[in-house]
């Protein structure tokens, strides 16, 4: 049987779900990368203003929970799934 | 956004002696001049689909005098087949916060004194847009518009029924909170006591059905959970989001997320036991949206209409900021407070609050 080497027609938004793109990934790409490769569609900033890393966690509405960038795509994602992406990020007075 | 796109610079010069520091290329944020031009033509097109889809336009705005690489603005360009052409103009304050973050850099370098004085010119050069040399997307991803959500309602009505809460600016969006949720988030930042705390705010955008114009009523707040509150910091976790969108789906409306709310427990900030003289000129009792405030806002909330309000406990009790975008800016702004308590003393509007700097972490001179 051959497999397919990619997972096709996912659906990733922003937190509130007001952004929205559709995305195919290769299924050896991990779910870091499929993240990094999402935000400049879904118009989310990758680095904060002093230039350090975001954090941001894909959460598989069909799961139930949220995948570790380290996982493969092919080992969460299956076709036509939804993902949410929700960020890390501090608010606070004072630093 | 369509070619030729520009690349952006700015020369920094010290306003002693008026040397110059160089320049220094910026990457901006476009995406919320995007946001701010789509949201403009839906406010004067009435149309969600055609806004959401619109083809838009970033160029700058050549300075008047100086003319070419100089620049004084951006200026956004909205078309959509059969409707009129929006344009709405940044201002240079657009560039003030790139202008900023390289001043903390030259500063860190001690190329420029910490505390001086510089001033910035904004240049834009035409940039190459060789298709052929970028990098194939390894994940095919493509854009879907969403046209926004917008229910019926009237301007009226709200306006008749709140009371105007700060200065409610022109050409701003109007926001009217109920009562209602102006004391839920009150009750819970003096639950919090010493440590901030936060909530997800819900509501919808709404059309006035005889002006079209649009207003937005926040209807609920939604306390975060799977946060990490400390004195001066809340840690927004991706469970906080996760939680509150099965809390908002468990209400089956149409309500969105369209903001968030957080304290700063400012009286506890200073462990000085300060005579009530010296409590009432408390340099922390300045409502301020720091740079990490702004930040959330950015990551979370940039669509042009989300909104986020502040609670600083003061030694004179709680004020309430309110702040939103405008022209793609973090600004201040004012709301409606719909069918208030005459009975309740509202928390004092400050009149005008800090955005964005560091500046306000000051040590306190009191005694």
């Amino acid at each position: 049987m051959i497999q397919p080497l990619f997972v096709s027609n996912i659906t990733a938004t922003d937190l509130t779900g007001q952004k929205r793109v559709r995305a195919r990934a290769p299924m050896a790409a991990t779910m870091g990368d499929f993240i990094g490769g999402l935000l400049p569609k879904l118009r989310l900033p990758s680095l904060d203003s002093s230039g350090r890393a975001l954090s941001y966690h894909a959460r598989v509405d069909r799961l139930g929970r949220h995948a570790h960038s380290s996982e493969l795509v092919g080992q969460v994602l299956v076709e036509n799934d939804r993902i949410s992406l929700h960020p890390n990020v501090d608010a606070g007075g004072i630093r | 956004m369509s070619s030729p796109t520009y690349r952006y610079f700015l020369a920094i010069t010290r306003s002693e002696g008026g040397l110059s520091l160089g320049q220094f290329p910026v990457d901006l944020d476009l995406d919320l001049a995007a946001e701010w031009g789509r949201f403009t033509a839906l406010r004067c097109w009435s149309n969600p689909e055609l806004a959401a889809g619109a083809e838009l336009r970033i160029r700058p705005v050549w300075h008047a005098t100086l003319g070419q690489p100089y620049v004084e603005g951006l200026r956004i360009t909205v078309r959509a087949k059969g409707l009129p052409t929006i344009t709405v103009d940044l201002p240079r304050s657009f560039f003030k916060s790139n202008a900023m973050r390289i001043g903390d850099t030259l500063v860190t370098q001690k190329k420029l004194p910490p505390g001086e004085l510089f001033t910035y010119a904004v240049l834009a050069r035409p940039e190459a847009n060789d298709r052929s040399l970028q990098s194939p997307d390894p994940f095919e991803v493509e854009e879907m518009p969403v046209p926004s959500n917008l229910a019926p309602g009237s301007l009226n009505d709200e306006l008749e029924r709140s009371v105007a809460f700060g200065e409610v600016g022109p050409g701003l969006l109007p926001v009217f909170l109920p009562q209602r949720v102006m004391d839920e988030v009150l009750a819970l930042t003096e639950r919090a006591g010493k440590v901030e705390v936060g909530a997800v705010l819900l509501g919808r955008i709404h059309q006035d059905a005889a002006s079209k114009q649009l207003f937005l009523k926040v209807t609920a707040q939604i306390p975060t959970r799977h946060t990490i509150s400390e004195s001066s910091r809340l840690g927004i976790t991706p469970e906080t989001w996760a939680a509150a969108q099965a809390n908002l789906d468990l209400r089956q409306t149409d309500e969105q997320m369209i903001g968030w709310f957080h304290s700063h427990p400012a009286r506890h900030w200073c462990a000085k036991e300060c005579a009530p003289e010296a409590k009432a000129r408390c340099p922390f009792a300045t409502p301020f949206f720091s740079s990490a405030d702004c930040q959330l806002h950015r990551v979370a909330f940039s669509q042009a209409h989300c909104i986020a309000l502040l609670i600083t406990d003061t030694f004179s009790g709680p004020k309430a900021t309110m702040y939103g975008w405008d022209r793609a800016q973090i600004v201040q702004r004012g709301f409606h407070i719909t069918q208030p308590d005459a009975a309740r003393a509202l928390p004092v509007p400050a009149a005008a609050s800090i955005i964005g700097s560091n500046i306000h972490e000051t040590s306190c001179n009191n005694s």
